[in-house]
């Protein structure tokens, strides 16, 4: 789509594998701690403690197009889902080129960078993420 | 179950029939034990007894997390694994960090108890509610590296698993169990115990989540973590040394103090100690890592890309695995420390044991103690790198003299004679780890009443050693500062060690690390508290006061436990090197240890009789351990206090 937007950035050499960003955006966003629950997945490799790569929403807008009830839209250079439009078809999940949306409880689930103030970069006491 | 925190289950695993079952972890154990190290008490007393052979099918394995695991608490990535040792045949505990334990949790468990033998090597893969027995005759025999990759390449890069190499297969004493690779449940052999059941390896994998009962109030509590960590008091020392060496660090600072365990802990300061210390350690470290949910990120790994050792490449080595490799037997060389470190990983060996078993061999071979034709051609003298790696893997392979050894240093001492007894360092058959109680007198009674042996992490005190005065007036009031901050004193150590077990029982139950609760001494019962009562919402919790009698609850647990193996008052006794030998070289110079008025003290503390050695029963009722007390009853008088001191006597 083209969008020019912020989104977050994980420096790979800095990150040490601790998850919290992980358990931060959980807990925030759901109440509960599960990392399989958040918007930010760091894929780190335990064999040789290194982060070999991350998922996070880019708010690229590919997903708006294929919401059939317009429940995805982009505010401010984020893209939102509105949740009392959304009937849960998941389309946007599986439209998604890089699988940063993900579904919790049936419902789509994405990074909105906390609507500008995102808990993961906040909880990163290596100063590894950051959004650009 | 309503307590929210926990999993609120555990799982009972069968081997010999191959059967598993879920139950609900009741209300009243979790409040009266917290989790962690108090669950696995609680278990272990009731599911072993003194009959029960530590290799058997009839010892259980306890793997256990606490509260805070898996919940954005300081440290909290840690887990446990608890079970009668095969090394010292009384309580065995070992804690280790990675990611492993919060995975526990998330897939829906509190605890696992792993009971009986297969027939047929086996490892258990744990996804959420299916536990499947995977046949593991294929990578029976397998180092820890390749089975992990195993596990991971047949089930999914996204299970953590723990396993055993081949010292644990061959069932050596003092065998380890490795988790994610490099993270180490190290001491007490809780390696053999897996390898007696046939048990390859347990992987896990979870996606259920950890409620919060007060999540607006544990908010606060995650801001002062974030705080602490950022920009407290210690955020700054704790980044420059653990952060930026991991634990190496302390290798020239207490070799500084004159404690660095050098010869087989005939001395505590090495001329050549920052030849093996931090910055030395720091060019061949390749990337840092960290457990999970932990800001203060100690872990390392370390690569030699050159000489003999070229290609080792492994986690750690930590401060311990330094000097027991390296100090502890003169060999000034970190590349050979290094690969020493991966070799034991790989094997699954514990460095401390092993550096101790190696460093024994070495002295009784200078001492002419034992002869070449023993030793099977390997030449152990002082510094030899060689020797050492050999003996490493003989006594994984129970090889030659490596068979005796791999029973640890108390059963080889024994079989040798001829006095050698005197230079196997060990405290209740484990092997002493690296700290030296002639320069620090509280590591005397710390060794001596810790439940495992002669181990550092069952009630280590640091404001001694370092002299935190601000924090001992506050913890022990401002008459005793003086002492207590006096390393070289043996005034009010009794007291300081039985204030941190009763800590370090609570943590290890929580379970948080010891680095944010021993040093830096940025949480004490106060932060638990305050932890512990949004998470999981009962009362009592939020009580130091309650708190400080649960950490007294799970002590006493322990060491009647042990009480009940028949291990008592006689074992607290340290090696003669210790309390005879004075300090020879070094700044510490001179000193040796006085246990006796530091353990009077403890048990004073305690409410133990120290003439008896054993608990008042009024100490056990008042911690709600009545039951403790009827059983031990049955083998033991125990002394009760209006009587004064009773004369004891153990029944027939």
């Amino acid at each position: 789509m083209g969008i020019q937007s912020k989104h977050l950035v994980l420096d790979l050499e800095k990150c040490t594998g601790c998850r919290i960003c992980e358990l931060a955006c959980s807990f925030y966003k759901h109440g509960r701690f599960n990392p399989k629950m958040s918007a930010i997945r760091v894929h780190y490799n335990y064999e040789l403690y290194r982060a070999e790569g991350f998922n996070a929403c880019t708010q690229c807008g590919y997903c708006v197009s294929y919401c059939p009830t317009g429940a995805i839209g982009v505010v401010n250079g984020v893209v939102i889902i509105n949740y009392s439009v959304c009937s849960g078809c998941l389309a946007c999940v599986k439209a998604c080129p890089i699988g940063a949306l993900i579904s919790v409880n049936g419902r789509p689930f994405k990074c909105d960078l906390c609507l500008g103030s995102p808990q993961c970069v906040k909880y990163c006491a290596r100063g590894a993420l950051h959004v650009s | 179950m309503y307590l929210k925190g926990y999993a609120g289950r555990i799982l009972y695993i069968d081997l010999s029939k191959r059967k598993y079952v879920s139950e609900p972890l009741r209300e009243d154990t979790a409040k009266g034990y917290l989790g962690g190290s108090g669950l696995a008490a609680y278990l272990l007393w009731n599911l072993v007894n003194e009959n029960t052979h530590p290799l058997s099918p009839e010892n259980a394995l306890v793997i256990a997390t606490g509260p805070a695991t898996g919940a954005l608490a300081p440290s909290s990535g840690r887990f446990m694994v608890a079970s009668k040792s095969p090394l010292t045949g009384v309580w065995g505990e070992s804690h280790a960090g990675g990611s492993f334990g919060p995975q526990i949790k998330y897939a829906g468990y509190d605890a696992i108890v792993i009971m009986g033998k297969s027939t047929r090597p086996v490892s258990i893969i744990i996804d959420d509610d299916s536990v499947v027995f995977y046949d593991s005759s294929g990578i029976w025999g397998a180092n820890t590296r390749d089975s992990t990759n195993h596990i991971r390449d047949v089930f999914g890069k996204d299970f953590h698993v723990m396993t055993i190499g081949q010292a644990g297969e061959n069932l050596v004493k003092f065998s380890s169990i490795m988790v994610d690779y490099y993270r180490a449940l190290g001491r007490t052999g809780m390696g053999a115990v897996m390898g007696s059941k046939y048990l390859k390896a347990v992987a896990v994998r979870g996606s259920k989540p950890v409620e919060v009962h007060d999540p607006d109030k544990y908010v606060e509590i995650m801001e002062e973590f974030l705080r602490i960590n950022t920009e407290g008091r210690w955020a700054l020392p704790a980044q420059l040394s653990l952060g930026k060496y991991g634990t190496p660090s302390l290798v020239t600072v207490i070799n500084a103090i004159g404690r660095l365990p050098t010869k087989n802990h005939w001395t505590g300061y090495w001329e050549h100690a920052d030849r093996i210390g931090g910055d030395e350690l720091l060019k061949y470290r390749v990337s840092r890592g960290s457990c999970f949910s932990c800001m203060i990120m100690c872990k390392h790994m370390t690569s030699v890309d050159d000489g003999v050792y070229e290609g080792s490449i492994s986690g750690g080595p930590e401060y311990e695995t330094v000097v027991a490799l390296g100090s502890n037997l003169l060999i000034d060389d970190i590349k050979a420390i290094i690969h020493m470190n991966m070799l034991c990983n790989l094997y699954g060996l514990d460095t401390i044991s092993a550096g101790k078993v190696i460093s024994f061999v070495f002295e009784i071979y200078e001492k002419g103690l034992i002869s070449d034709s023993d030793l099977g051609g390997i030449k152990p003298l002082w510094g030899s790198q060689n020797a050492a790696i050999e003996l490493i893997k003989v006594i994984t392979f129970r090889q030659g003299i490596g068979n005796l050894l791999a029973e640890g240093v108390v059963k080889a001492a024994k079989a040798m004679g001829k006095g050698a007894e005197y230079y196997a360092l060990h405290v209740k058959g484990l092997e002493v780890s690296a700290q030296d109680p002639r320069a620090q007198k509280s590591v005397g009674c710390t060794w001596a009443v810790s439940v495992r042996g002669a181990d550092h992490l069952r009630s280590l005190t640091t404001v001694d050693e370092l002299g935190y005065r601000d924090i001992a007036a506050e913890r022990f009031g401002l008459d005793k500062v003086e002492e207590v901050c006096d390393r070289l004193t043996e005034k009010h150590k009794g007291l300081i060690v039985k204030d941190q077990e009763d800590l370090f029982a609570v943590v290890d139950s929580v379970i948080m690390c010891k680095y944010g609760t021993m040093w830096p001494p940025m949480y004490y019962f106060d932060f638990i508290a305050r932890l512990l009562k949004p998470l999981t919402g009962v009362k009592e919790f939020g009580e130091v006061k309650y708190l400080r009698i649960l950490g007294e609850r799970i002590a006493n647990l322990k060491r009647c436990f042990n009480l009940r193996e028949g291990v008592s008052k006689e074992s607290e006794v340290l090696p003669a090197r210790f309390t005879q030998e004075p300090m020879p070289t070094g700044p510490s110079k001179g000193y040796t240890c006085d246990l006796e008025p530091m353990l009077r003290e403890y048990y004073q503390n305690r409410g133990w009789d120290y003439e008896s050695g054993l608990p008042y029963e009024e100490t056990l009722e008042g911690l709600g351990l009545e039951y403790v007390a009827k059983e031990l009853s049955k083998r033991l008088k125990l002394p009760r206090r209006d009587y004064g001191v009773t004369q004891v006597t153990r029944r027939p």
